[in-house]
């Protein structure tokens, strides 16, 4: 008891201490709790949602394919080809027993082009066509009538609402079959939501929809509504019995729904792991920060602990004293963290619903995990990092109390420290390596363990550079009295220093890193297009995402000035043993003039025959292929398709893909469909603005085509990249925040230790300006120190990783050195800023006070 | 050199006036300080002596611009301290005013040699090498010049303070206890020190202190009781002042 009244008193005598530390275990923490939270109100919501659209549906018949699209693709791949049914099967489903109705569902990408000429949507949300299925389907009425005529179209509710349509309204909406003018019958919902999370949609007749998505004549899916009291597992049984085959299952409703939440669970959880990764930098940073602070306050307290033990404490008391100080700072943490994570997700969610994707309301949801992890993970945190302060302050020998210590600059760096740094250091950097350049154990982890490894073993080393550095950085500062005294702070405690320092670097470090990675993949992209890339413009969907309805080709090549016109297609398919790959289409006899896919003219000649396929040269050699032999590929709309491999392509890298085959194979496979790029070369002679002025006149009548040169494509890859640059830097900011906190709090730390020191300086004649400047020249070499760590470590990460994906084309190692250059400096200003509470604190000290405590 | 009263500003290095310095408010006050009056020639070596808690620490605090008087008047070098800011009082400090206290008088960070030159740096000022010579070996620690505090003993620490509190000739060296952590040798080596530089370079010093054996180093002592100065000694001995100092505690 005694020992808890002790900790208690000792946690809660210095507020601002406990703030601190505990604020960086809460950013870690409530990165974790946000996550849940907004994970699982996102599943709560949905399974909601789902339970609602399916409502009236008792089974459905679906098309048998591995092949979904939930994984994502490259830009630009054909959603629309889904996996179908034949439209026959609906009348036999009709005549089983049972079943009270029966109703075919086709799906695709519909556009619907507001009244200002551009895409509603544009590169957001999915934008989504669907068969009208009557009342009991997904699609609610809200207003208005269901479709009957091919020219009626429902569209959503909230585009209905914030474009001002009115009912008996002309819309254009852009289908696979290019721009249509259709009449506004009405406005849906889905379920009891006004949209699918932000995306646009647009119902027509199934007649309508069929033809408008090529799937004349087939359905991707049937949905059955039971006769009264008939049981749904007996009816599912006997359309089983009808029906079903190889390639058609029949589900009961729930199955349909558990099958939807497991296909959201996989995309939930991708983004738990993206959103967790980052708050697990959050939390190691924070670590460091909570080590360095026990540390800080056990040697400060050395002579308080040497007291206890002088008068009888044992030295398990001690040890548990500054451990429950530990966990009282843990639960602190913990419940923080559950408070900061409801507001993380609500902000999350905003921040979704800016961009276009809202979710379904709901409230957000506190699940048990969200609970477990906050605390789990902050009482762990915290009691690791005090674990080591805490037998160091078990160790201290009573006599300790009756000598007048001071606060001891530790100066000497330990052996151990050092020997563990250097092991650490250079077995993080053989794991990360190994992970990178060899196959050896799985490639994630491997890289993982051997970053966290190389960052505390470079931790545990850094003292060593600490002195030499802060001596040097300190020369910058100038020769002032001030300048000298910052930098004999800086140096006066290594250990502290570096740990503090520590802290900084592991988000510079990853900061540095993705810039790297991301200048070296722009200049390789580059380097790259301008070699591969031979046609003159581009026509694409605005911003990458989506494709183009197929008519735009056979109008762009009806343009003066164009010698030749090259549609490329992109659809998902899967391999024998079940891996998911994507395949390209191309006109192979146009080919070599728009892009240099590093095939044989041979090669290219023989893929022009029906049912051959081109296999980039990477992939030939792994799976052991060679000419002549025969690959089976599943296509959404055709179960398989034997392909004849004709020659290989080296250029893997400008296809999207490690299968090329000829166009009209495409169509006979994958089915029509909607192009992803269309590449235009310039007859001899035609002038490059000439023509790009009246192909983009031809495209006005495709909203949301992007007509562009090389150029162009070039700046959209680079803005493509340094949007993504911008998100990871945004999430490793927490990262950086954590370190500055940590630099206020070691700083507050060292003022208050050297109260005597600053008094003395004060009564000699230090002024409160010099006072401040001194603790703010400390700060920034300390956060200088870190940053050039960081941008070191980082640049060798962005090194090794670029080196090993030499092979996927990153060929050009690129530092951005003004960019790097930038972030030391950056650091410098946070160090200014988290110096102006500490450098205050000192400036105000009381002279009187300190010139005469003992 | 006599202390009579009609001393001329410019032979007066403190003039103190009504200084009163009261603690807390109400029933809790304490009066630290009492209506004090003390002038102190330009030159002076003075001891402050006096009981625990009879304000000799508190008069040297007010006196240095350490601390503020709650009323009365302290003039140092001419300068009427109680209307300087914290920036003025800091450079009247920083240029006019030396100290040396009884322990933790250096900066860890710094050798001797920049503790020493610390007032002189801090204002952006040239040392006066001549000066700073003659300093070092008057004190005996020129060969001590390049090394930190830590590998100093206590009397070589006290030294390099008492160097530092004359490296800018400032019109007062204050000293507070300034042999009290200091053995018996080091301490006699000290106030001689503190003698010399009274006499040969007129140094005005005003030093704390409750040993009767350091104050009688001084040229005169005045004693102080709650507050108010109660007696006064010039050119003392041993002997007297122990005397002196039974006197008052009786």
């Amino acid at each position: 008891m005694t020992t808890l009244r002790l900790a208690l008193k000792s946690v809660l005598g210095n507020k601002l201490r406990l703030a601190l530390t505990a604020l960086a275990v809460v950013l870690g923490v409530s990165f974790v709790s946000g996550t849940f939270v907004l994970t699982d109100s996102i599943d709560e919501a949905f399974t909601g949602l789902f339970a609602d659209a399916n409502a009236g549906v008792d089974v459905y018949v679906n098309p048998v394919s591995e092949i979904n699209l939930s994984g994502g693709g490259p830009p630009g791949v054909d959603a629309t080809g889904g996996a179908s049914l034949d439209e026959a099967l609906l009348d036999d489903v009709r005549t089983v027993d049972g079943v009270a109705d029966a109703v075919g569902l086709v799906q695709g990408v519909a556009s619907i082009i507001g009244p200002d000429g551009e895409r509603i949507g544009g590169q957001g949300p999915p934008t989504l066509g669907f068969s009208w299925a009557g009342e009991d389907g997904p699609i609610t009425l809200r207003e208005g009538s269901a479709p009957t005529g091919p020219d009626d179209v429902v569209i959503d509710v909230t585009t209905f609402t914030e474009q001002g349509f009115s009912l008996g309204d002309t819309v254009t909406i852009l289908t696979p079959l290019g721009p249509g003018e259709f009449t506004v019958v009405g406005a849906s919902g889905f379920g009891e939501e006004d949209n699918l999370l932000g995306a646009t949609s647009a119902s027509f007749t199934l007649e309508r929809a069929q033809e408008l998505f090529g799937m004349e004549g087939r359905l991707n899916q049937i949905a059955i509504a039971a006769a009264e009291d008939v049981d749904t597992l007996v009816l599912k049984d006997a359309v089983a019995a009808a029906v079903g085959s190889d390639t058609i299952e029949v589900v009961s409703v729930d199955e349909q729904i558990a099958q939807q939440t497991a296909e959201l669970n996989e995309g939930l959880a991708f983004l738990d792991v993206v959103l967790l990764s980052f708050a697990g930098v959050a939390l190691f940073v924070g670590a460091f920060l909570i080590v360095n602070t026990f540390s800080i306050v056990v040697a400060q307290r050395m002579r308080e602990f040497a007291l206890l033990r002088a008068v009888g404490a044992s030295r398990g008391q001690l040890r548990r004293m500054v451990m429950l100080e530990a966990v009282v700072i843990g639960l602190v943490g913990g419940t923080l963290g559950v408070a900061g994570g409801i507001g993380l997700a609500e902000l999350l969610k905003a921040v979704f619903g800016l961009i276009g994707a809202s979710f379904p309301d709901g409230g957000l949801v506190l699940r048990p995990r969200t609970f477990i992890a906050s605390y789990g993970l902050s009482l762990l945190v915290t009691v690791a990092a005090a674990m080591l302060p805490a037998r160091r302050a078990s160790r201290v020998a009573p006599v300790e109390a009756l000598r007048g210590t001071g606060a001891a600059d530790a100066d000497h760096i330990g052996r151990g420290r050092t020997v563990r740094g250097a092991l650490l250091a250079i077995c993080g950097t053989a794991s990360l390596l190994v992970g990178l350049f060899t196959a050896i154990g799985d490639a994630a982890t491997m890289v993982g363990v051997g970053v966290g490894a190389l960052f505390v073993g470079v931790a545990l080393l850094a003292p060593w550079l600490a002195r030499p550095v802060a001596g040097g950085l300190g020369r910058l500062l100038g020769g002032s009295v001030v300048a000298n005294l910052a930098r004999r702070n800086a140096q006066r405690n290594p250990t502290r220093t570096s740990t503090t320092a520590s802290a900084l670097m592991i988000g510079v470090a990853l900061v540095s890193f993705v810039s790297i990675l991301a200048a070296s993949v722009t200049a390789s992209v580059n380097a790259l297009f301008e070699e591969q890339f031979t046609a003159d413009l581009v026509l694409s969907a605005e911003g990458g995402f989506g494709t183009l309805p197929r008519t735009l080709a056979s109008e762009v090549a009806a343009v003066d000035g164009v010698a030749s016109v090259s549609a490329s297609r992109l659809t998902i398919a899967e391999l024998p043993d079940g891996r998911q790959t994507f395949v390209n289409g191309y006109d192979a006899s146009t080919l070599a003039d728009h892009l240099r896919v590093g095939a044989s003219d041979e090669a290219l000649a023989a893929l022009q025959a029906d049912g051959t396929v081109l296999v980039s040269a990477e992939l030939l050699e792994e799976d052991g292929l060679g000419v002549g032999d025969t690959i089976t590929i599943s296509f959404p709309a055709v179960s398989a398709a034997p392909l004849e491999v004709v020659g290989a392509f080296e250029n893997r890298e400008v296809v999207d893909s490690d299968y090329i085959i000829d166009l009209p194979t495409y169509e006979r496979v994958v089915g029509g469909g909607s192009d992803a790029s269309v590449s235009v070369v310039l007859a001899e002679g035609a002038e490059l603005e000439t023509v790009q002025t009246a192909i983009e006149q031809v495209a006005e009548a495709y909203p949301g085509t992007d007509v562009q040169t090389l150029n162009d494509l070039l700046i959209r890859v680079q803005e493509g990249v340094d949007q993504l640059l911008n998100i990871l830097i945004g999430l490793l900011f927490l990262a950086l925040v954590i370190a500055v906190i940590g630099i206020v709090n070691t700083l507050a730390l060292s003022v208050i230790e050297r109260t005597r020191e600053i008094g003395l300086l004060r009564a000699v004649g230090m002024h409160r300006r010099q006072v401040r400047q001194t603790v703010r020249g400390e700060a920034v070499l300390v956060a200088v120190f870190g940053a050039l760590l960081g941008v070191a470590i980082g640049s060798f990460f962005g090194w090794a990783m670029v080196t090993a994906l030499a092979d996927d084309g990153i060929e050009v190692l690129v530092f951005p050195t003004a960019r790097l250059a930038t972030y030391v400096l950056l650091a410098a200003v946070a160090g200014v800023l988290a110096a102006v509470l500490p450098a205050r604190r000192a400036a105000k000290l009381d002279i009187l006070r300190a010139v005469t405590t003992e | 050199m006599t202390a009579a009263p009609g001393l001329t500003d410019l032979d007066v290095a403190v003039r103190v006036r009504g200084v009163t310095k009261t603690y807390g408010s109400g029933a809790t006050a304490v009066t630290a300080l009492d209506a004090v009056d003390l002038d102190i020639p330009v030159g002076q070596f003075l001891a402050v002596m006096g009981p625990s808690g009879s304000g000799k620490s508190t008069l040297l605090h007010v006196v240095a611009g350490l601390d503020t008087p709650t009323a009365g008047s302290v003039e140092l070098d001419g300068v009427e301290i109680g209307t300087l800011d914290d920036k003025r009082l800091t450079t009247l400090r920083r240029d006019r005013v030396g100290f040396v206290f009884q322990a933790y008088n250096l900066v860890p960070t710094l050798t001797a040699r920049e503790n020493i030159t610390l007032p002189l740096d801090l204002a952006g000022a040239e040392v006066d090498g001549l000066w700073f010579d003659q300093l070092v070996d008057v004190l005996g620690i020129a060969d001590r010049l390049g090394h930190r505090p830590t590998e100093m003993s206590g009397g070589q620490q006290q030294r390099v303070a008492a160097a530092r509190a004359l490296i800018t000739r400032p019109a007062v060296v204050f000293a507070d206890e300034p042999t009290g952590a200091l053995d018996s040798v080091a301490s006699a080596h000290m106030l001689e020190f503190l003698q010399r530089a009274a006499a040969e370079f007129r140094q005005t010093i005003v030093m704390v202190t409750h040993d009767p054996v350091a104050a009688a180093h001084a040229e005169r002592i005045v004693f102080l009781k709650d507050g108010r100065i109660v007696d006064e000694l010039w050119s003392p001995d041993a002997d007297s002042v122990l005397e002196r100092v039974k006197g008052l505690e009786a």
